[in-house]
């Protein structure tokens, strides 16, 4: 764990600033991230009820705490950290979603709280089956416009704010405002029509 | 226009229109898509799951807390120096004016507790600190809430450090660092006697001041763990975002369980424990890297399971740190090990108990323990200890501990019968009177009402007979070597190999020494010992004497002697366990013969026979006649032996596990089923035999993501190897791999690849490090990396069980066709189609039997390849 932590921690300050770490690459990163992710879901899976919600972006943050040394680390590592984590954190929820609905049965977080409402205030959790919804639609989306579907990405499991997607995609706050806004609705109309209404 | 093209203009448009009024809104659709209702349809359909306004960005980022400065006021206290941070929040130097001028340190608790609560508890026990009063208790004046609303502890400013880095900067030796221990144990003594109790206690919490040239130890913080602690949840441990706060690493068993709620004064007793451990061991009975790595609930239920290892065998586990360890002692590691081992072992090791009963009542019963030891006087830790062991060993081999206590019985009876008649026989009245002395003796000392009594247990009394046979019957080689072979097998039975294997070992040099090398009763000895090598895995010795020991039987043939027998079904489990099959086959099918012919097809060892043809046919892959021969053995012995017989379920165990490799799961699973259900009604829940069914139950629900039982049963199995067997057996291993399994299939990694490396220590460990079993630990870190995409490291282990396999056995064999298989599917996907391929055909000359081979993705960088087709082809038309 210290070796990840301490790797994770090189990677991601010369991500944010000005010494680079010689042969650090956000690639490295991805495992090492994927792993904690899994390792905190897994452990929310452990110790909740069955019926308990999963939150996507506290556990991106959890993940962060603990690989990552802060005193060493601007916000812009932060932010590259949490950008990575945010598709790493899709790609876990999605993996569990499936292998649950693919699981005769046995016990396990159904519900999922994504960094942003995208149900509506009414019911702001989505079920795994809503989750792999987003993510088909998601990825629907990319083929359209793949900045947008990335933006939506980052704030849904990155809980990134839209200064942060604005630096991580390289576009300005107003750009990525109007992404999130015309996505948003968009992925809604998506979703309601797979729900058949 | 594209679809592409067509989403950026409806979303340019659907971007403005959010801009709009809504009596605006009409008139701009309609210039803006007159001549394209598609668009316009599209952005009015957006616009409808716009919904409300966007709530901007208020999520991350909540953690920093302001600080308070220096010079800032709280309540009458003025801030001077932070003096350090912890979990819960800042220590600050402060200087408190009214009523009275002092310095005092003030603790300012981290935001999100509710202060009012906080300040009311502590209101609640105010009276009781108030009159703690003595030298090793920093006192403690006052708490209360500052104007934003955090909670604060004022008390007694300590000059000093931790006790740890007190202890290691000064290089305090062992005695020197418990004579502090004492203090400390008083310090807490006291406030028990006020009705406080600590909850909190850790090395960081006791602080040692320097007071005329002595060390002083003083604990800070009572009160503030029972005013600010609720009952330990997630919520107390983690923040909502996931920081620990709290110190697990000195948590008692009790407060990490949530359903007790009694916390009493042995919780101190416990911390103080790990203090204490701390001090000796200069490392935690838990280590908190591991610890903390783990999730809540893994952490609870280490401190609540997993019992620490002794501070003797830990100094020596430290690695490089064991000479610093020792040297910040003043003393080198083997010194340090042997001052440890016995008194301070058994003093911590007390205190540290799982159940509070067992520790020491007060922390005074500790330091009168602490103050024995230090004087040289045998301590209460040790004494209660055997008997309590003793006790255990009743409870949990009830049908065990019964037979084992007829067999020493019976055993001693015989011993002090046939060696005090065959003395007689020979006129040798004076021996005879010796023997039976020396049975005698140790009876009485066993007796717990006689003065010096010390050992209560099978294992010590079969322990003290051997020493005084030693010590007493030197002049009588052969009386000496029938005991020793005795005794030697009965302590093999309790485990204590090396004993044993001594014994044994000299009970066949005296009996070829005096009988020669071909007598019946030298033999005896001899197949003793080979049986022993077995058991402690010791199989080329065991192999060794077992061949030498059937040769010369082969040499000299009695007809209808079945012991011949015997040897050739050691031989046979030998070689079994070594995979070398053909071999064991040969030698189980003469045994079989033997047997048919002398005692008829239905007599039991007929079905011993038959169930090890069946165990090696299993491993062969010949499943039709694996499956005729053990289910013939099963009818066998349930007829000979009832439906309810531990045999019976061994053979149902056997025979699910055939099903399972045979794709039977269902049928698998019903023999297995069956097989617990019939160790647990006899045999008991927590005897080694249960386990194995337990475990492969466990691993087979696994299989069928039935997570929740799974895992039940595996830490059951896993519960019951590591108290029957200990840490390092080989068996434990098959938990470890079996929880890992369960692990990395619900998406756990890492805890599933540390708990196969444990299995892989403990198998290096005992097999060393070239053994099949080493192999097929590293099978399992390959296969769960392969399994989440760590080619490189997959290779490197895949890599690592292939060079072992090959050391193992010869080429060609059986036991190389899957990893070979495997690793021809790292290469293909690694795009070296030549060294795929060529690993395949090996893989197909050992004998390869599993998946198809064209059905492999990862074989992808293959197709098309003509070797490969050809090969393909090849293997399609063989099947």
């Amino acid at each position: 764990m210290s070796d990840a932590r301490s790797r994770a921690t090189a990677i991601v300050a010369s991500l944010g600033g000005e010494a680079q770490a010689p042969g650090a690459t956000p690639n490295e990163l991805i495992p090492l991230v994927y792993d904690e992710l899994r390792g905190l879901a897994r452990g929310f899976l452990a110790r909740e009820r069955p019926d308990h919600t999963l939150q996507a972006t506290a556990l991106v943050h959890e993940a962060y705490l603990r690989l990552i040394d802060q005193t060493r680390v601007d916000w812009r590592g932060r932010t590259h950290f949490r950008a990575i984590a945010a598709r790493m954190m899709r790609r876990v929820l999605i993996d569990h979603a499936r292998h649950r609905a693919g699981a005769k049965r046995g016990a396990g977080w159904r519900r999922v709280t994504l960094g942003d409402s995208l149900a509506g205030p009414a019911d702001p959790e989505l079920d795994l089956a809503e989750l792999i919804g987003v993510d088909v639609a998601l990825r629907r989306l990319a083929e359209r416009d793949p900045r947008q579907a990335r933006c939506l990405e980052l704030r849904f499991f990155g809980g990134l704010m839209t200064r942060e997607i604005a630096e991580a995609v390289g576009v300005s706050t107003r750009t990525v405002e109007g992404d999130l806004l015309h996505g948003r609705a968009w992925l809604r109309r998506e979703l309601s029509r797979e729900g058949g209404s | 226009m594209s679809p592409l093209d067509r989403h950026e203009r409806a979303k340019e448009l659907f971007l403005e229109a959010c801009e709009r009024s809504p009596e605006d809104l009409r008139r701009f659709l309609d210039t803006a898509c007159g001549d394209d209702p598609p668009l316009r349809r599209e952005v009015e359909s957006l616009l409808r799951f716009r919904g409300s306004p966007e709530r901007s960005d208020l999520l991350p980022g909540t953690l920093e807390l302001p600080s308070a400065d220096p010079g800032a006021r709280i309540g009458p206290y003025r801030l001077l120096g932070r003096l350090g941070e912890g979990g819960m929040g800042e220590v600050w130097e402060a200087e408190q004016r009214e009523p009275i001028r002092r310095r005092v340190a003030l603790k300012l608790i981290k935001a999100g507790m509710d202060t009012a609560q906080v300040v009311a508890r502590f209101e609640s026990e105010r009276q009781a600190l108030a009159l703690m009063d003595h030298p090793n208790i920093a006192r403690v004046f006052d708490a209360g809430a500052t104007e934003s609303g955090r909670p604060y502890f004022v008390m007694e400013y300590v000059r000093g450090e931790p006790i740890h880095v007190y202890c290691d900067r000064h290089n305090l030796s062992v005695p020197e660092r418990l004579e502090l221990m004492l203090q400390v144990c008083e310090g807490v003594q006291h406030a028990h006697h006020k009705g406080i109790i600590h909850r909190d206690i850790k090395s960081s919490n006791v602080l040692v001041e320097v007071v005329d040239d002595r060390p002083v130890p003083k604990i800070i913080d009572f009160g503030v763990a029972k005013a600010t602690q609720q009952q330990l949840t997630e919520k107390t441990m983690f923040t909502a975002l996931g920081v620990l706060i709290g110190t697990p690493e000195y948590m008692s068993p009790e407060q990490a369980d949530p359903a007790v709620h009694d916390i009493d004064t042995r919780t101190d007793v416990y911390s103080l424990g790990v203090v204490l451990y701390e001090l000796l061991v200069g490392a935690l009975p838990f280590d908190s890297e591991t610890l903390r790595e783990a999730g809540f609930d893994e952490i609870r239920r280490r401190i609540r399971e997993d019992e620490p290892v002794k501070p003797s065998t830990r100094v020596t586990t430290l690695g490089e740190g064991s000479a610093e360890t020792a040297s910040r002692r003043k003393t080198d590691p083997s010194s340090l090990r042997r001052l440890l081992r016995g008194d301070l072992d058994w003093i911590t090791m007390k205190a540290l108990a799982k159940e509070r009963s067992r520790r020491y009542g007060s922390p005074m019963d500790l330091a009168a323990d602490i103050r024995r030891h230090l004087a040289h006087a045998p301590v209460e830790a040790g004494r209660p200890g055997a008997v309590y062991r003793a006790r255990k060993f009743v409870r949990r081999h009830r049908f065990g501990v019964i037979a084992g206590a007829v067999v020493i019985a019976t055993l001693l009876v015989g011993i002090a019968g046939t060696s005090v008649g065959m003395l007689r026989a020979k006129r040798e009245a004076q021996t005879a009177r010796r023997v039976a002395d020396i049975l005698a003796g140790t009876f009485t000392e066993l007796n717990p009402f006689q003065a010096g009594a010390v050992v209560a247990t099978p294992e010590a009394m079969l322990e003290r007979g051997t020493e005084r046979i030693e010590a007493e019957l030197a002049d009588e080689p052969l009386v000496q070597a029938r005991l020793f072979d005795v005794m030697g097998n009965a302590l093999a039975a309790y485990g204590r190999y090396d004993r044993s294997r001594e014994l044994l070992e000299r009970a066949v040099a005296l009996r070829r020494e005096h009988l020669g090398a071909e007598h019946a009763l030298t033999l005896g000895s001899m197949t003793h010992l080979g049986n022993l090598y077995w058991v402690t895995g010791d199989y080329p010795a065991s192999r060794e004497l077992h061949e030498r020991i059937l040769a010369i039987r082969e040499r000299n043939p009695v007809p209808g002697e079945l012991a011949i027998s015997a040897n050739l079904q050691s031989l046979g489990r030998l070689h079994w366990k070594l995979s070398e099959f053909e071999q064991a086959h040969a030698l189980f099918e003469r045994s079989l013969v033997l047997h048919e012919a002398a005692l008829g097809p239905d007599h039991l060892a007929v079905a011993y026979d038959l169930f090890w043809l069946g165990t090696v046919e299993m491993d062969t892959m010949d499943y039709g006649a694996a499956r005729s021969h053990m289910e013939r053995a099963a009818q066998i012995g349930e007829r000979e032996l009832g439906p309810d017989h531990p045999e019976v379920a061994n053979a149902a165990f056997q025979i699910g596990l055939l099903y399972w490799r045979m794709g039977e799961r269902d049928a698998a699973r019903e023999k297995l089923e069956r097989a617990l259900a019939i160790h647990e009604r006899g045999i008991g829940p927590d005897n080694p035999a249960t386990a194995f069914p337990l475990n492969e139950l466990g691993v087979l629900l696994t299989g069928e993501g039935e997570y929740e039982r799974a895992r039940a049963l595996i830490e059951r199995a896993k519960t019951i190897r590591e108290k029957t067997l200990g840490p390092d057996h080989p068996d434990l291993a098959w938990s470890l791999t079996a929880l890992a399994y369960l692990e990395i299939e619900t998406g756990n990694l890492e805890a599933g690849q540390r708990l196969h490396r444990r299995a892989l220590e403990i198998q290096e460990r005992a097999f060393g490090p070239e053994h099949y079993e080493v192999s097929r630990v590293y099978g399992f870190l390959a296969w769960a990396e392969q399994r989440v995409g760590n080619w490189a490291e997959a290779r490197r282990l895949r890599d690592r069980q292939i060079s072992i396999l090959r050391n193992v056995f010869s080429d060609g064999h059986r036991r190389l066709a899957e990893p070979l298989y495997q690793r021809a599917r790292l290469a293909a996907r690694e795009g070296e189609p030549e060294r795929a391929l060529e690993l395949l055909r090996e893989a197909l000359a050992c004998g390869y039997r599993g998946d198809p081979i064209g059905g492999e993705d990862d074989f992808d960088t293959l197709r098309r390849h003509p070797g490969f087709e050809a090969l393909v082809a090849g293997v399609t038309a063989a099947r």
